[in-house]
């Protein structure tokens, strides 16, 4: 994913030209992080997310994730 | 048995304690003493601050802590949100938001679009909104920028929300 930090650290993720999904995670004065709702914003469930924030899941897997939730078609 | 009763539910870090009895393994202490609220289960993986003084007087060494009233909050489930801070936008019609306490910090959700924003009160999350929504928005809606379905989908969600100022 591709990220960008402008006060708030932003991630999406580009997929044949199109962002198909992003997130960001807010630098405000508040520490805590709502992880599930950036789960849900990378539609993932919860061993899947975990998987990607310990480098399990690979980008491929995660291609394949979005695939198979329809987020984004099937490569022709 | 010793039973303790709190009239009013302690408030801390904006969490409050349910009302309801759970049982505080006290040890064999038989003097004052003040209750671990870690030793407190009151709900799923909930952990109070709140220091109960139980005066103990009987055994066998163990007390129950009746919380006989929870605070009702003033925070409301559900808000309209109508406050955008970026002078560039506007809001077309309130943005129907899901106010929820995840650790002792408020959470703000748009559900149609599953954006959210947090902070430590309600103003730090409105506040938090306010700019998340309007970088989506520009960001969104960015000339060159090509979008897949699902944020597409979302890109027309919050143009019937919000929409560019009028230049003059």
């Amino acid at each position: 994913m591709e990220t960008r930090d402008s006060g708030e650290l932003h991630a999406w993720l580009v997929h044949e030209g199109k962002v198909v999904v992003r997130t960001r995670r807010s630098h405000g004065k508040a520490k805590y992080v709502p992880v599930d709702k950036i789960r849900c914003q990378l539609k993932v469930n919860e061993a899947q997310f975990f998987g990607l924030i310990a480098c399990h899941v690979s980008k491929q897997d995660y291609l394949q994730i979005l695939i198979d939730k329809g987020v984004i078609s099937k490569p022709n | 048995m010793a039973t303790a009763t709190a009239e009013i539910a302690p408030v801390v870090s904006a969490e409050r304690l349910r009302s309801g009895t759970t049982l505080a393994d006290v040890d064999n202490k038989r003097e004052p003493f003040v209750v671990d609220p870690s030793d407190i289960s009151v709900g799923k993986d909930e952990r109070r601050e709140a220091k109960i003084l139980v005066k103990f007087t009987q055994s066998p060494p163990s007390v129950t802590v009746t919380t006989v009233a929870e605070i009702p909050s003033a925070r409301p489930d559900t808000i309209l949100f109508g406050a955008l801070t970026n002078p560039e936008l506007r809001l077309r019609r309130p943005i129907p938001l899901m106010v929820s306490e995840e650790a002792g910090h408020v959470v703000l959700t748009w559900a149609e679009t599953d954006e959210f924003s947090c902070g430590s009160s309600m103003g730090e999350a409105l506040d938090d909104f306010s700019k998340a929504v309007s970088e989506l928005f520009v960001e969104l809606n960015g000339a060159d920028v090509k979008l897949g379905e699902d944020l597409e989908r979302v890109r027309h969600i919050m143009n019937e929300y919000i929409e560019r100022r009028k230049q003059r």
